[in-house]
């Protein structure tokens, strides 16, 4: 749940409970107090009642006032209470709710029943002429309240937010320190402080690893180079015997491979950097023609049959070398491990690109060709990363890749974003 | 055709050198970037093979000296980084070529005399060898007058073999001039051996002589009279 979302509701509900429960108070207090009033004035009007009947005046005034002569024994047996009422009012022509205060008064030996009633402030229009207005009150300073923490948290987080969304963006391979927003909060400052710290942490350890690794594979050119030649110079010895040559021709040939697998391990390192950042607007359908004229002559020379199929016009923006290297590796793949005979397909839609290409069965499952050193069939040939470079430039690229292996096709899928 | 070799690395430096000297170049070697800033000074060469990583400097800044003195002096980098960056740099200061190691030393070769030739004749050079004619500049091969028909890679594969005549050159060695970096993306040598085999029915075709030799376990060799 969103942080200014759970701030929200929380502080909604406890505030709602406080308002209710507070209403609730308000609203009964008010009405006992002016249930207590309403009793006082009416034991007020009793009293001025009794008095007017000690002086021998009448002080009937219906429905106000209302005084009854019983006899004594009925007036002992009266018990002075407030009651609520209905009075039909004549007038009016209606009922009419009172309270009303009975009382019995004896006097010269004649028993008075006086009812003394007022208009009873009944609960609805407590609830409507004072409660609404206070309720009203109190929700207006609720979502004033609302708009105004809201408002200053959502001052306080944005940084935070900000930072968040910078944080996604980094990786550790980013040639700067990740940007993050300075804040006035002390706990925000030292969480910056301890990620900035981390961050960089991050980006120096993984620049020492790449160094490192890049360093040792240029080291072992030079080496490797001073093979090489030695053995091209012991090959021209017209007078070497055949057991030697054979052996010094595996020598280079095995130099060569660990050359050609030191070379993919660069490439597999850089492909990240600098050398390859340039992006250009490239037309796939030009590219790719261009690409199957290239491998037409050894297409031929396997027996193979490229078709290809446009259905759409697309452009990609990449970086025009790693898109050769990708594409190499992919129709390489496709020849080498192809029948005499076989077939490769390309098709290119708007937003994907197959080839296809018939072959012996997998051994392993699919999506494990794209690790590292996972070989098929022609294992001392090949490095091993052919399909592990291609993915990386996919990822690099934002580009989903899938291999699968149908009906007797291999079939790799690249989607564009 | 005097040549500069600046390699650091005292095993390779003799190897290349021996290679060249052997090809008929009057060369002399370099060891550091002192060592090579002297010789540029008080010496002219046709053709500088310049290693960028030295111990002592770097090779462009070499590259840029030699440009300095306005000499029109064929530069080749060669350089264990594979670097895009380098490479424009390198080429961007008026270097020629650039080869990355390993290499074969018949592939140096080639590129130094393709340097050599541009720089040299400005491409208008013929090259006779045996009964073929070669027209560098327009990529044409003619026997006894009689202009045969090569294709492109063909024609690529003749001029390495005549610019290491005598030779023997590695199946591995010919794969990768012919098809660069593809040559491992697929089974090139069976390929490279069929091509050759092309080749040489059209030479002979146009009775020319046959002198592309198969050296048995290592490759082929021109052999030139």
């Amino acid at each position: 749940m969103k942080l200014l979302y759970k701030i929200n509701i929380q502080y909604l509900i406890y505030s709602s409970i406080i308002i209710i429960i507070g209403a609730g108070i308000i609203y009964f207090l008010i009405r006992a107090y002016s249930i207590e009033e309403a009793e006082e004035s009416l034991y007020l009007l009793k009293n001025k009642a009794v008095k007017n009947i000690e002086a021998g005046k009448h002080s009937d005034f219906f429905p106000i006032v209302e005084i009854d002569t019983i006899s004594m024994d009925d007036a002992k047996n009266i018990v002075e209470s407030v009651t609520d009422t209905l009075v039909y009012l004549k007038y009016a022509h209606e009922h009419e709710l009172f309270l009303q205060l009975t009382s019995p008064y004896i006097k010269d030996g004649i028993g008075y029943r006086i009812f003394v009633r007022t208009t009873n402030i009944n609960n609805e229009d407590i609830l409507f002429s004072i409660g609404l207005p206070i309720l009203s009150l109190l929700i207006l300073i609720l979502l004033t309240s609302l708009f105004v923490v809201y408002r200053i948290n959502y001052s306080i987080w944005k940084p935070f937010y900000k930072n968040i969304t910078n944080l996604k963006r980094f990786s550790a391979s980013d040639n700067k320190p990740v940007s993050l927003v300075n804040y006035d909060v002390e706990e925000f400052i030292d969480l910056n402080n301890c990620l900035m710290e981390l961050t960089e942490k991050i980006r120096k350890d993984y620049n020492n690893l790449k160094t490192f690794s890049e360093n040792i594979s240029h080291e072992l050119q030079t080496p490797l180079a001073i093979i090489k030649t030695k053995t091209e110079l012991m090959l021209q010895d017209p007078l070497l015997g055949d057991e030697k040559i054979r052996q010094i021709q595996i020598i280079n040939q095995t130099v060569n491979r660990l050359s050609k697998l030191n070379s993919s391990l660069i490439l597999l390192m850089k492909i990240e950097s600098a050398d390859f950042a340039e992006k250009k607007t490239i037309l796939l359908n030009d590219f790719i023609l261009k690409k199957i004229e290239e491998i037409q002559e050894i297409a031929d020379f396997a027996g193979l049959n490229i078709s290809s199929t446009f259905n759409d016009s697309v452009s990609i923006e990449i970086n025009e070398n790693l898109l050769d290297i990708m594409f190499s590796n992919l129709f390489g793949n496709a020849i080498k491990h192809n029948y005499d005979n076989g077939k490769i397909e390309v098709i290119l839609c708007k937003n994907k690109f197959v080839i296809k290409n018939t072959g012996k069965e997998l051994l392993r499952e699919p999506s494990t060709y794209f690790e590292r050193f996972a070989r098929g069939e022609f294992s001392s040939s090949s490095t091993g990363l052919g399909l592990t470079i291609v993915k990386q430039i996919c990822d690099l690229n934002k580009c989903s890749i899938n291999y699968i292996y149908k009906d007797k096709y291999h079939s790799i899928e690249i989607s564009f974003n | 055709m005097k040549l500069l070799l600046i390699e650091d690395e005292y095993e390779l430096s003799g190897d290349i050198f021996e290679y060249l000297k052997n090809e008929g170049f009057v060369c002399e070697s370099a060891l550091n970037y002192k060592e090579a800033y002297l010789k540029i000074e008080l010496y002219e060469y046709d053709c500088i093979i310049v290693d960028i990583t030295l111990p002592d400097g770097s090779g462009l800044d070499l590259i840029k000296y030699i440009k300095s003195l306005a000499k029109n002096t064929g530069i080749l980098i060669i350089s264990a980084k594979n670097s895009v960056v380098d490479k424009i740099k390198g080429l961007e200061l008026g270097a020629d070529d650039y080869l990355t190691k390993p290499f074969h030393l018949a592939e140096m070769n080639a590129r130094v005399k393709s340097i050599l030739r541009r720089r040299k004749y400005d491409g208008h050079d013929r090259i006779i060898i045996n009964n073929l004619l070669i027209i560098p500049e327009k990529r044409e091969v003619s026997i006894n007058n009689r202009l045969i028909d090569l294709t492109k890679k063909e024609y690529d594969l003749l001029l390495y073999f005549i610019n290491n005549k005598n030779k023997v050159l590695t199946k591995e060695s010919i794969a990768e001039h012919i098809w660069g970096d593809q040559a491992d993306s697929f089974d090139s040598l069976d390929f490279v051996y069929s091509q050759i085999k092309n080749l040489r029915k059209k030479i002979i075709e146009n009775s020319g002589k046959d002198c592309i030799k198969s050296i048995y376990g290592i490759g082929y060799k021109f052999e030139a009279v």
